[in-house]
């Protein structure tokens, strides 16, 4: 770079000092900001909620699914690996008073759609349990449990938690190990947990992810979750495995 | 406001976003050259780090939201201007309105800025409104000291001739 000044460099710098300061936010800036950041976490919440919906309709528009658990072909698997190669694994939950609650129905899928019919992302590996809420829509009756990877920044990698994106956004992780439950005995609240937040601690290790024709995952959990909504942390291991 | 861990949360970050928001404005003013895409990129910058706001330890917020704002600048800018109005949803106000010029500027600082690449502007923004050395703002860019000195170089040299053709006169948005 040029370093020697010129006339005009002084011009460029008080340029920029005016620019700097000519604008004003609006006085409420606080409120518009905090409405942005409860949109947001809804939108988040939204989607997570979403993408396990898909187990709920059963409909996935051309999306590959592969379930473990039950050996039965599930009403909402577009394509089941019912061969002795078929994914298995679960996951469990582990509260501060002992009690545990175990995933063992997942259903990985490289494509479908979420909320408001957007799709997956192209590139995303999901990983999830039945959403099952209560008539209302708004409170779970069984806990969820939910992974979304970039298969390209996750494909053999090990990650100590807590694991956030370099600039704090949910929209750029190369993953999130999310789960959540309703009022439990317990628990006074509902609790939503995840990789992201402070407190989240262990190991998620993804010994293999790719999204082809069949999606495959090796993903193996040992960790404690952060929770998101100012409750405790929750234990969650285990592991998934497609042949 | 909301009482208890919430209120507490909000309430630190509340102070940050009344501190912070002007001159991050006037940063974001410098990195796009378009109040409305400052305002914009101000807004997301602050939401992004209030969702994690009691949640993540800060050690200097500011600085960390100039280099979320530069990231965002560089990369997501286009896709921001698309996704905040859906984002916001419709019992949010129109946001396009509410940045308020308050003092004068330069038009054809503005005029030249345009003419240049995203990453061209965010390197002369930390130049000039950050004071900050090539090394340091190539660590904030993610990218090479030489990659910089190149921006730097190419940017300013735009700007010197904008500058040679308009006497310091200054004007607000909308007048000739």
């Amino acid at each position: 770079m040029d370093t020697t000044e010129t006339p005009e460099d002084r011009q460029i710098e008080d340029a920029y000092g005016r620019l700097g300061t000519a604008l004003a936010p609006p006085a409420d800036v606080a409120v518009r900001v905090g409405r942005l950041v409860t949109a947001r976490r809804r939108r988040r919440r939204a989607a997570l909620a979403g993408v396990a919906g898909l187990v709920v309709v059963g409909s996935v528009g051309g999306a590959v699914l592969l379930r473990s658990g039950e050996d039965g072909e599930g009403e909402d698997a577009v394509a089941t690996d019912t061969s002795s190669t078929s994914p298995h694994g679960s996951f469990v939950l582990s509260r501060a008073d002992g009690s545990t609650y175990e995933f063992d129905d997942l259903t990985l899928s490289c494509a479908g759609t979420g909320p408001g019919g957007e799709k997956i992302a192209p590139g995303h590996i999901v990983l999830f349990s039945p959403f099952q809420p209560d008539p209302s829509g708004k409170v779970l009756t069984e806990p969820f449990l939910y992974f979304d990877g970039v298969v390209d920044q996750i494909d053999g990698r090990s990650f100590r938690l807590p694991f956030e994106s370099d600039d704090g956004s949910s929209d750029d992780r190369a993953f999130v190990l999310f789960a959540a439950e309703g009022e439990t005995p317990g628990t006074k609240h509902p609790n939503e947990v995840s990789s992201a937040e402070a407190g989240a601690a262990g190991t998620v290790r993804v010994r293999h992810a790719s999204c082809g024709p069949t999606p495959v995952l090796d993903l193996e959990a040992d960790t404690t979750l952060g929770s998101e909504v100012q409750q405790g942390t929750l234990d969650l291991k285990g592991s998934f495995v497609t042949p | 406001m909301p009482d208890g861990p919430e209120a507490d949360r909000r309430g630190g970050f509340d102070d940050f976003v009344v501190a912070q928001s002007r001159p991050l404005l006037g940063f974001a003013h410098a990195l796009t050259a378009d109040p409305h895409d400052a305002w914009d990129l101000t807004q997301e910058t602050l939401a992004r780090i209030g969702e994690r706001w009691g949640r993540m330890r800060f050690e200097e917020p500011a600085a960390y939201a100039r280099t979320v704002m530069v990231r965002l600048n560089i990369d997501r800018i286009r896709r921001l201007k698309r996704e905040l109005p859906l984002l916001a949803g419709p019992d949010v106000p129109e946001d396009r309105a509410t940045v308020e010029v308050v003092g004068e500027l330069d038009g054809w600082l503005v005029e030249a800025l345009r003419t240049l690449s995203p990453r061209q502007r965010t390197a002369l923004a930390l130049r000039y409104v950050e004071d900050l050395d090539v090394r340091t703002i190539a660590q904030r860019m993610s990218c090479s000291e030489g990659t910089v000195k190149s921006q730097l170089s190419r940017g300013t040299e735009r700007l010197r001739e904008h500058a040679r053709e308009h006497p310091p006169l200054h004007t607000r948005y909308g007048e000739e």
